[in-house]
């Protein structure tokens, strides 16, 4: 009898258990799925493949959350002053508007324009001399910059471990009961592999859209642009991705080689990353120091500045022919890269809970 | 009554546990630790404590001392290998818990060469961000300019009563800078179930003049020198 009554209470424990166990990781899956959903990238046509593979690395909600989370924190830098969004705004295009030379901390200046981060997805390489290869790795560069973030990744990744909030978002996004440096970055990475503008007008003209087309100005612009700007800045993403000279005289307070100070090639000096030019129009000031206000001294430059040095881009060797109609219907042209719809998407913004 | 339950509970799966954590029917399979030394000539390596005299004749001061380890091998007498899977090791010599490498499966037959890198290869080096041993958390990776550093050594050198800084970054993933280095070691003794690797700094310092050239910190001809240099500063104490 004992016996029989061991064997029952051992039962009716274990049925309860399984019992609890089932409905309380059914409600734990139910949430799971749909902070897991994957968020489709799409590929507008015409576009070529991204360069980040995101087959092995899909964009998933939960991880794209706390990526968005963290770049809008300024936790990573060592005073906590600092975000990623502070120089990287969406609004502008994702850059610091109206300054050649961004500020970091304790208002410590830098010695290169903000790069935008759209369309990074498609970028093989990060930086203005390209110098990190892969954009999970790119946070890094702003993150250990004395004169940004000035912190270190071992330093950011404790202080999130002491914060059960951050704690929790990372177990559900990336499982493991501790936040490590490799998580941090990827989460980083899935915000910034989804900050993608393929909606302006051009787009729009491009993919013949009913009701909207380009006016005078703007279809010469855009002849005049794919016969002197678009070797290099290269449709739909309006960059080739190379390093060029593109005739800057270099700046004597500066001293900045661009390209060869990873490449240690003296062909490579004075060269810099091809930028795309989508969302120009609000992403002022212009070239890697942001040493031209406006679209205007850009056009000035290409036609009238450029200064001779033996890695010139042979492309620029004589210069720009334009006048100044041409640069106006340029300027028309230019302006339709500007993508509304991009500069106020919801999904960027970070709103603290 | 409860008692009773929880007691069985637990010697059952504590039972189970056992036989799964003994249970290896393949008995020509060993269990085999790899110990990294740091030493510095015949002396342990002890880090910001002790000072040491190069063949030069200058005295330094190690103050970090760190190397990645990666794709460990080892090759028996019959023609046979062990290639451990995920081979990445980082070695500190400020963090003894690191300078155990323990081989689980590791056939019985006769070692006779153990075989592995100093540093990162470059697929890994491309690869985004990386976990464990690889994962930039560890600072031995670049943030500027992608890549690991394969290997530091940082301290002190005390020379004509001047203190010199040096300090070694030394890595490159690419032509013709890839800094990665194979190091061959024939094993020519009996090995039970440990083999201890020497790594000795004072190898590596060996030909230094620490008062010139004391700053390595990127990818280059001088990194690839410092590089061959201290793949030889290893062997194995029998």
């Amino acid at each position: 009898m004992k016996r029989y009554m061991l064997f029952m209470a051992v039962f009716i424990v274990t049925g309860f258990a399984c019992v609890c166990f089932s409905s309380f990781s059914y409600i734990e899956n139910s949430r799971l799925l749909s902070l897991n959903d994957t968020l489709k990238i799409v590929i507008p046509k015409g576009w070529p493949k991204p360069a980040y593979d995101f087959e092995k690395n899909p964009i998933i909600r939960s991880q794209f959350e706390l990526g968005r989370k963290l770049f809008f924190d300024p936790l990573l830098s060592k005073d906590s002053t600092i975000s990623c969004a502070s120089c990287h705004l969406q609004f502008t295009n994702f850059t610091h508007v109206d300054h050649a030379l961004s500020h970091g901390i304790f208002g410590k200046k830098g010695t290169r324009n903000t790069l935008s981060i759209i369309n990074a997805a498609w970028s093989k390489n990060f930086m203005w001399d390209g110098g990190v290869n892969n954009i999970e790795v790119q946070p890094l560069a702003p993150i250990e910059n004395p004169v940004e973030m000035d912190s270190k990744l071992f330093d950011i990744v404790a202080k999130l471990n002491r914060s059960e909030k951050y704690k929790s978002k990372f177990k559900t996004a990336f499982g493991g009961d501790e936040v490590t440096g490799q998580f941090v970055l990827k989460a980083l990475a899935q915000y910034m592999l989804t900050i993608q503008s393929c909606n302006s007008k051009y787009d729009k003209v491009m993919r013949k859209e009913p009701g909207i087309s380009f006016n005078a100005n703007e279809s010469k612009g855009l002849v005049l642009f794919r016969k002197n700007c678009a070797s290099c800045h290269a449709e739909p993403l309006f960059t080739n991705n190379s390093f060029e000279n593109n005739g800057l005289k270099p700046d004597s307070l500066l001293h900045d080689t661009g390209r060869m100070k990873i490449t240690n090639d003296k062909n490579d000096s004075l060269k810099f990353k091809v930028p795309s030019l989508r969302n120009i129009e609000v992403s002022y000031p212009y070239m890697h120091d942001g040493r031209f206000r406006n679209l205007q001294m850009v056009l000035f430059h290409y036609s009238n500045g450029i200064h001779q040095s033996a890695s010139l881009s042979p492309k620029l060797s004589k210069g720009l022919s334009l006048k100044e109609q041409d640069k106006n219907c340029l300027i028309a042209f230019l302006k339709t890269l500007t993508d509304e719809e991009f500069l106020h998407e919801k999904k960027y913004y970070y709103s603290p809970e | 009554m409860i008692n009773i339950f929880a007691y069985c509970l637990i010697t059952f799966f504590g039972f189970l546990g056992n036989i799964l954590a003994n249970n290896d029917p393949i008995s020509s399979k060993r269990k085999l630790v790899i110990e990294v030394k740091p030493v510095f000539g015949k002396s342990p390596l002890c880090v910001s404590t002790v000072s040491y005299t190069t063949i030069k004749g200058d005295t330094v001061q190690v103050d970090r001392f760190r190397f990645y380890l990666s794709g460990l091998t080892i090759r028996f007498e019959n023609g046979d290998k062990y290639e451990e899977q995920n081979s990445y090791h980082l070695i500190d010599a400020e963090e003894p818990s690191s300078f155990l490498i323990p081989l689980s499966n590791v056939p019985n037959g006769k070692i006779i060469a153990l075989d592995y890198n100093i540093g990162v290869d470059s697929t890994s080096s491309v690869s985004g961000a990386l976990a464990g041993a690889l994962d930039p958390v560890k600072g031995m990776y670049w943030a500027w300019n992608s890549g690991y550093i394969n290997a530091k050594l940082e301290g002190i050198c005390k020379k004509n009563n001047k203190n010199h800084v040096f300090e070694f970054h030394i890595g490159g993933y690419s032509n013709p800078n890839y800094a990665l280095r194979s190091v061959k070691l024939p094993v020519d003794f009996e090995v039970k179930n440990k083999i201890t690797l020497l790594a000795d700094v004072a190898v590596w310092l060996l030909e230094a003049d620490l008062s010139k050239e004391n700053s390595v910190l990127i990818p280059g001809r001088e990194a690839m020198s410092i590089a061959d240099k201290y793949a030889t500063m290893f062997r194995l104490n029998n």
